[in-house]
């Protein structure tokens, strides 16, 4: 509150810890050594494994990313147990958000879905909060940045320098200036970690020669990116909606795919609606394709235009494209949540005397 | 499919990692929360009824509250109405007794001025007809017969000559009322005569007044209905420098 | 033609047909312009009705995007399954 009596002041403070960034960044992109320079990230379409394992099944760093998602989630789900169990009725913080965001899901889903809200919210609030958490934990710095060196097998990986030793343990960072291209798949892949941030590079390494030519392996990268997580999602809720439009309507549901009644008794038409029918059905599994490579495409073209752009300019300008990426996180979440609501909704209504023709 | 990074094992981890995030949510957030707003939901609602209610009861008791103003009003505009006229029918009353108290009592104190005066004046004849003896002895040199004298003065000042007023003789006068105007105040012998030698030539149902104008320093004039008998003395000198020039 | 092999060729052409395969691009990106257009317009006029015209305007809009969608899906495969 002390500080807004002195608006001026602050406004001072900012400004000039704002243009200090700005010239730091300039130095260490433009002017000083190749060691701090970004450098352009290497495009890996499936997540790469942490080099961590839980009996064996192997975390991937979206895997990493989407478990730091859901703690996010669990400690503000418990949080709000925590507060409403006692009676509380206003919020503060970080949980008012949460109930605000809540507040939203609910009446939209109670608008499109009626009675059957209460039985459809689980689904499409758990859809909206994962995609928007996820989204927003992807803002963290050091995602895509921190992670291990890895030996590169083929073209171009950069020298690795030691910058800090502490005993066994070694921050390692990767040399722009260093190029070394690598034709044949032939070298020692690295146990070692590093990790390239656009202008202060850092690694984790344990051991003494991590690797020759090298790429870093980010320990956390965005979880919508891998396509296995908007896929996920977008099998859950085409299954979701054959299950609450059996669950709705019984077995009648069924017939909007086959349409035998229309085939004994349509006439020539008949035929042609079974035909229809039938077409349902491929519509259902093109909805996963298309609810998958939406979220999957903005996320991995957002998390793709950043690096690259963060490589190029390296100041200010990414500063935007994070906004722009909020922006998109939040409207990606948003649009999936609402599609997911308007499927499921549709579901528990029936379709049996609709008009064919 | 390995390029692009669909993966089985990964894609169940998903579905899996969802499921239990949708129950662990639904558990801990939803349930309460949802449970929360629609308890809000209808806290508000009915904060809303209570408050339309209210405002209803509110526009009622103004609506009552205007019209027990209202009549208020009116009885109280009615009851200065009528005091204001009884007010004013009490003024006047008090007025036109004032007015007539007043009037009373001017006309009480008019006749006690006449009388006082009238008493005066005849008080002044006794000495005015010393004066005119003795003025008269002087300038004629003889003293005449006491009693003739006296005669003579009282005829001169009341216009009567042995029972018999001057100007009525051989005048013909008829009306209702008679005035009769003296010098000086007639006594009440000479009143007595010259009202009954009035009353014998008009009628006995006439009236008779009298009235004092020294200004005709002597003789009666009397005026009946239209016409007026001029006896007075100052009528004589009138006529006698009229003839002398 | 020199210093380019066959495989370089074909890799080459495999960018370029991923590219081409983006074009589908434009027509969705037309769609969801008029469908914006169209939902903006439709709210100025009638704002009580804001919420169901959101909710159709960005399913109309979901469904042109799917296009586009599908044009990255062909153009992922291209560069990295093909």
């Amino acid at each position: 509150m002390s500080s807004e009596t002195k608006p001026k002041k602050r406004f001072h403070i900012k400004t000039t810890l704002i243009l200090g960034l700005f010239a730091l960044g300039i130095y260490a992109a433009f002017i000083g050594p190749s060691i701090l320079k970004p450098i352009s990230p290497v495009v890996v379409l499936p997540a790469e494994p942490t080099g961590l394992e839980i009996s064996g099944f192997p975390i991937t760093n979206t895997i990493a990313a989407t478990l730091l998602a859901d703690i996010v989630l669990i400690i503000l789900a418990i949080s709000a147990f925590r507060f409403y169990r006692k009676g509380g009725e206003v919020p503060k913080g970080f949980l008012n958000a949460f109930e605000a965001i809540m507040e939203f899901l609910w009446n939209t889903v109670q608008d499109s879905a009626g009675k059957w809200a209460k039985r459809i919210l689980p689904v499409v609030a758990t859809i909206f909060l994962l995609i928007f958490t996820a989204n927003m934990v992807k803002m963290i710095p050091g995602f895509e940045s921190i992670g291990h060196l890895k030996q590169v097998h083929e073209g171009t990986g950069y020298a690795p320098v030691a910058l800090v030793r502490m005993g066994d343990f070694t921050l390692w960072t990767i040399d722009k200036g260093q190029p070394i291209e690598v034709v044949a798949a032939a070298g020692v892949e690295g146990e070692a970690a590093a990790a390239e941030g656009h202008g202060e590079e850092t690694a984790v390494a344990a051991g003494e020669a991590p690797c020759t030519a090298c790429e870093v392996v980010p320990a956390f990268r965005g979880t919508a990116t891998d396509i296995n997580f908007p896929f996920a999602l977008a099998f859950i809720t085409v299954l979701m909606t054959q299950v609450y439009g059996v669950w709705a309507q019984g077995p009648k549901y069924f017939e909007k795919f086959f349409q035998f009644k229309q085939l004994v008794n349509g006439g020539p038409f008949g035929a042609i609606n079974f035909g229809v029918g039938f077409l349902e059905i491929i519509l259902e599994l093109a909805k996963i394709l298309s609810f998958g490579f939406r979220l999957f495409g903005n996320i991995f073209a957002g998390a793709l235009l950043l690096s690259i752009i963060g490589a190029l300019t390296a100041v200010a300008v990414p500063a935007g494209l994070y906004l722009f990426e909020v922006f998109f996180g939040i409207i990606q979440a948003y649009v999936f949540f609402l599609l997911a609501t308007i499927f499921l909704s549709g579901a528990t209504v029936s379709h049996g005397h609709e008009e064919h023709h | 499919m390995d390029k692009l990074g669909i993966n089985l094992g990964y894609f169940l981890f998903q579905v899996f990692n969802f499921t239990v995030m949708a129950i662990l949510l639904y558990a801990w957030a939803y349930k309460p929360i949802v449970r929360m707003l629609e308890n809000r939901k209808e806290k508000i609602a009915q904060g809303n009824e209570d408050a339309r209610i209210a405002a209803e009861a509110r526009a009622n008791a103004e609506k009552d509250a205007a019209k027990i103003v209202a009549e208020a009003q009116a009885k109280a505009a009615q009851t200065i109405r009528e005091a204001t006229e009884r007010a004013e029918v009490a003024a006047k009353d008090v007025r036109a007794a004032a007015e007539a108290e007043a009037a009373k009592a001017r006309d009480g104190a008019l006749a006690e001025i006449g009388e006082e005066r009238n008493r005066m004046l005849g008080d002044l004849r006794g000495q005015v007809a010393a004066l005119a003896i003795a003025a008269t002895q002087k300038l004629v040199g003889e003293t005449l017969d006491e009693k003739r004298q006296h005669a003579l003065i009282n005829e001169f000042f009341s216009g009567v000559k042995s029972g018999k007023v001057v100007v009525l003789e051989g005048a013909d006068v008829a009306g209702a009322s008679a005035e009769v105007t003296s010098a000086l105040p007639l006594n009440k012998d000479e009143q007595e005569a010259v009202k009954a030698n009035v009353l014998s030539k008009m009628g006995k149902q006439a009236t008779v007044s009298f009235r004092v104008e020294p200004a005709i320093l002597g003789g009666l004039v009397v005026r009946v209905g239209d016409k007026v008998l001029d006896g007075s003395v100052a009528a004589h000198l009138e006529g006698l420098r009229k003839s002398l020039k | 033609m020199n210093g380019i092999d066959g495989a370089s060729f074909v890799e080459g052409l495999k960018l370029l047909g991923a590219g081409i395969a983006m074009l589908g691009a434009i027509g969705a990106g037309a769609g969801v312009g008029i469908a914006a257009a169209g939902g903006v317009q439709a709210m100025g006029r009638n704002p009580d009705a804001a919420g169901i015209i959101q909710t159709n305007m960005i399913l109309g809009m979901a469904f042109a995007e799917a296009v586009a969608i599908y044009a990255l899906a062909v153009a992922l495969i291209i560069i990295f399954v093909g």
